[in-house]
């Protein structure tokens, strides 16, 4: 694993230790040792459970209640296996950095490869997709060393593309997942809120589980503080001459309206969303993906 | 308007003004470039906040621009010059101050005369004149003379102290004489040169007045005073008769004129002795009402006659005077030739009215001295040689019988004239008044007095061809019985004598000889009698009889006025500056007046409008101080100063304010 880019090794020991897995798995869906605590179909018995108005009379055993008269379900414990997809932005204004040393899509990406070994190393699967305006890449689930080593060499060929239009990669990698698992979106959701989470539907129809997690620079959330300044949009390099001491009180309200918006929508359709600034750790992700 | 730059040298600095336009253009077209991740939402920003930003951004670059023009400004001294009167900025400068001294500017408008404003701006004007220029005042009054005689002086001081000390006159002024001696006093200057008229511009003096300069010669026009004043005045005086009688009524025909816009209430009073007499007036805007007063004249020797009215904001015209002399008696010439009886009953008739004394002459008497006469009646004299008579002097001929080539003295010869007598062997010739209108027989109307119509007598004098003038009297058969030739020219048939019809005897008669001295004696129009004088002339009085002057005094109230002796035994005065009347007296006793009136033109003081006043000039100025700053300039940089400092001062405040705004 050593001389990647995105996954260093000092990363490597810290994860090692990381309890993402066995708290993962207690959200629900087991890869071979992991059990999950909602009952299912699979075939290890878990308990009996008395009768309660409402439960599938299919699981009620009759030979207990011919022995006891009484009415108890049988319960298996349900082996699932943890199939995580990782969306990453990879548009054009993810490249920014401003004044942290690293840019978003460089942030997202160490997130997204410690991700990825994580699930791996817990034998779980683990697809990628890069998009912007479009799908750029997308590596089917896997669980083994070489897919995570593609999915390595991948991120660190990955560049800053074209616009962002998390609603259109969404809608267009819906057929690609055959199988309902975690979502994970890393972006900086310089998109229309209502639009993003159309796109969501069906994703969460299905039973998906979705974090998002939103990456902003400290000079995205507080504009930095300059002169005139001509502003370059990263994505279709338009420019826009302004004095953000002029604009910056307004700045930050617009980007906190944006970031209300994402979380309300967020809770209504019980998605996780998580803010995340690029000068923390991204290891700080994991808390909010485990929580 | 123009300016001009002291600093001149130092107009590069303008360039600086585009500094702050520069900077604003490259801050505005040059920021630095900062890639961003997505500026959609400050697009939406600014949208909201352009239209603030941008007024913003340009009032700031407007002020700062104001400040940096006005600090450079200031450095480069500009001069504003209203008008374009650049030429000889830094010459030396000649001026000659001609103020109006005449008697409209001792008009008061708010706390001072126009004269004491004139004074004053003239002050002001000197005062804008540095130590190498040099000025000279002249005071426009009826004899223009200037402070330093001869020349201009560069000792201001002593010209604004006489312009401190000087007071207004009552005079006319001559305008031709003040720009003549003006331009005297500036023929030999070296510099600009420059006539300053400090006035009120009276419309009646300047609006004729087209000034010629020498060459080279700056006019300018400094108006003092409104256009319109109000104001009314006594604006004539005359009398009649103009050589009255004692117990003779003295007529007074006096005219009051009104200058204002508005109709005005006034109250008119009439003196002549210790006689006086007002009336109330009603005068409408611009009109002139004549106002008649009759006084009986008590007492002999000269006498004052003096109309006024109630004073008003200008009371050097509310009165105008005159004098008169009261005779005693008309003395009458009787010159008796033929008809030595009609003589006599001429003379017995003129002896019965008490106020005229006979005296028989010859007829070299009316040939030297026919103006020591009221009346001169000619009784049967043939006249050979035409005689110069007064028109003033009546004369009365009876013809001689015979062929005459003349019938009055003064009269040119004319064809031969067959004068006969003719008596009648049946009626009496009856006597008639052919003109009822004359004066000569009001006497006659009421009846108190008896009737001219049918008197006569059986003899008469006849005319071969009788002159077609005046018939006033005639006899019943249409020929003449008397005929006024001429103004105070008579000739008499009327058949006097006992034996003739003792028309002489007839109650009558005296009344129609009273009445015959009486009529048609000339008014005292004030222009024709030498006793009346305008302000700044001088007084010259001609004694009746030959009088020295060891005991002869001229005096106004208490004031004595020095005199000398002038020619044909009359004396002369200095000129006499002020109004009033100035009365001669032998031994404490009045003999004679000397009048002063104020000059009628004067009391329209109705000024030219600014317009006209400038035609004439080169500029005109309302005051010294603005001629000072057309003249020298307006410092422009205090000014500046103060522009630049606000423009400061404002550019914090729009600055504190775009910084505050969200």
């Amino acid at each position: 694993m050593a001389g990647h880019r995105y996954l260093l090794p000092e990363d490597i020991r810290k994860l090692q230790t990381f309890e993402f897995a066995a708290r993962a798995v207690v959200e629900g869906y087991l890869s071979g040792r992991h059990r999950s605590r909602s009952r299912g179909s699979s075939i290890e018995f878990h308990e009996y459970r008395e009768y309660t108005p409402g439960d599938d009379l299919k699981l009620v055993d009759w030979r207990v209640f011919a022995r006891s008269d009484r009415h108890f379900l049988r319960t298996f414990e349900q082996e699932t296996n943890l199939e995580c997809h990782i969306f990453l932005d990879s548009s054009a204004s993810m490249g920014f950095s401003g004044s942290s040393p690293i840019s978003k899509l460089e942030y997202g990406s160490f997130f997204a490869a410690a991700l990825s070994y994580l699930v791996i190393r817990y034998g779980d699967r683990v697809s990628l997709q890069l998009f912007d305006d479009k799908i750029r890449e997308f590596f089917p689930p896997g669980s083994t060393g070489s897919h995570l080593n593609l999915l390595l060499n991948t991120l660190e060929r990955n560049e800053p593309g074209n616009e962002t239009s998390l609603a259109e990669a969404l809608l267009r990698s819906k057929p690609l997942l055959k199988r309902k698992g975690i979502l994970v979106i890393i972006s900086d959701f310089f998109d229309n809120p209502a639009s993003i989470f159309q796109a969501l539907n069906p994703y969460l129809h299905q039973g998906f589980r979705i974090h998002l997690f939103h990456l902003l620079t400290p000079g995205e959330l507080d504009l930095e503080q300059r002169g005139l300044t001509s502003y370059v949009d990263l994505e279709d390099g338009s420019r826009l001459i302004a004095h953000p001491s002029a604009l910056r009180q307004r700045y930050k309200e617009a980007i906190e309206d944006h970031i209300s918006s994402l979380r309300q929508l967020s809770q209504r359709r019980s998605v996780d969303y998580s803010l995340h600034r690029t000068d923390s750790h991204f290891f700080q992700l994991f808390d909010k993906l485990v929580n | 308007m123009s300016l001009t730059f002291l600093n001149s040298n130092l107009l590069w600095l303008l360039a600086l003004a585009a500094v702050p336009v520069l900077l604003h253009l490259f801050a505005r077209t040059k920021p630095p470039t900062y890639q961003f991740s997505s500026v959609e939402f400050l697009r939406r920003i600014v949208k909201k906040t352009m239209r603030f930003k941008k007024p913003q951004d340009i009032l700031l670059l407007i002020l700062r621009t104001i400040a940096v023009l006005a600090l450079i400004g200031m450095f480069l001294r500009p001069l504003l010059f209203t008008q374009e009167k650049l030429s000889g900025l830094f010459q030396q400068k000649n001026l000659v101050a001609i103020v109006d001294a005449s008697a409209s500017m001792a008009y008061v408008e708010g706390a001072q005369t126009r004269f004491a404003t004139a004074c004053a701006e003239t002050s002001e004007l000197l005062s804008g004149l540095s130590s190498r220029d040099r000025a000279n005042v002249i005071w426009l009054k009826a004899e223009p003379e200037s402070v330093f005689p001869d020349e201009l002086g560069e000792n201001l001081s002593y010209l604004k102290d006489q312009l401190r000390r000087a007071s207004v006159t009552s005079e006319r002024g001559a305008i031709d004489k003040a720009f003549s001696l003006a331009a005297n006093l500036l023929a030999e200057s070296e510099g600009t040169r420059e006539i300053c008229v400090i006035s009120d511009f009276q419309r009646s003096a300047w609006e004729e007045y087209k000034p010629s300069l020498p060459e080279g010669v700056d006019l300018i026009h400094v108006k003092i005073g409104r256009t319109e004043a109000p104001n009314h005045s006594v604006s004539s005086l005359s009398f009649e008769p103009s050589h009255p009688v004692v117990g003779e009524n003295l007529s007074l025909f006096a005219e009051i004129t009104n200058f204002s816009t508005l109709d005005t209430e006034t109250t008119v009073f009439s003196e002549v002795g210790e006689s006086r007499k007002s009336n109330n007036l009603s005068l409408a805007a611009g009109e002139t009402a004549n106002v008649t007063f009759h006084h009986r004249l008590t007492n002999p020797g000269p006498a004052t006659i003096r109309i006024s009215i109630a004073e008003d904001a200008f009371p050097g015209d509310d009165t105008r005077m005159q004098s008169v002399e009261v005779r005693p008696f008309l003395r009458i010439g009787i010159l008796a030739g033929d008809d030595k009886a009609t003589a006599r009953l001429w003379t017995r008739a003129t002896q019965s009215l008490g106020w005229a004394v006979p005296e028989w002459i010859t007829i070299e008497d009316l040939e030297e001295s026919a103006d020591r006469f009221d009346a001169v009646f000619l009784a049967g004299v043939p006249i050979e040689n035409p005689t110069s008579i007064p028109t003033s002097t009546k004369v009365v001929v009876q013809p001689p019988i015979g062929e005459q080539s003349r019938l009055l003295p003064d009269q040119s010869e004319t064809e031969t004239i067959v004068v006969s007598k003719e008596t009648s062997k049946g009626k009496p010739y009856q006597l008639q008044i052919s003109d009822s209108e004359a004066s000569l027989f009001d006497v006659f109307r009421s009846g108190e007095h008896g009737s001219i119509d049918g008197l006569g007598g059986r003899e008469r004098i006849v005319l071969s061809n009788p002159p077609g003038k005046s018939t006033l009297l005639s006899f019943t058969d249409g020929k003449p019985a008397f005929v006024q030739l001429a103004p105070n020219r008579y000739l008499s048939f009327l058949p006097l004598e006992e034996a003739s019809g003792n028309l002489a005897g007839r109650v009558e008669f005296v009344p129609f000889i009273a009445e015959l001295l009486l009529s048609d004696r000339s008014t005292g129009n004030t222009s024709e009698i030498e006793i009346d004088h305008e302000p700044g002339e001088a007084a010259f009085w001609s004694p009746q009889t030959p009088i020295g002057s060891e005991n002869l005094k001229l005096t106004k109230g208490k004031l004595e006025i020095p005199f000398q002796p002038s020619e044909a035994g009359s004396f002369r005065t200095d000129e006499l500056s002020e109004p009033g009347i100035y009365e001669w007296s032998l031994n404490d006793r009045a003999v004679g007046y000397s009048i002063v009136n104020f000059p009628v033109s004067e009391s329209n003081l109705a000024a030219l409008s600014p317009e006209e006043a400038q035609e004439s000039s080169s500029v005109l100025v309302s005051g010294g101080r603005e001629l000072r700053y057309l003249r020298d300039g307006i410092k422009m940089w205090p000014w500046l100063l103060g522009i630049a400092l606000s423009a400061v001062l404002l550019e914090t405040g729009v600055t504190l304010w775009a910084a505050k705004s969200p």
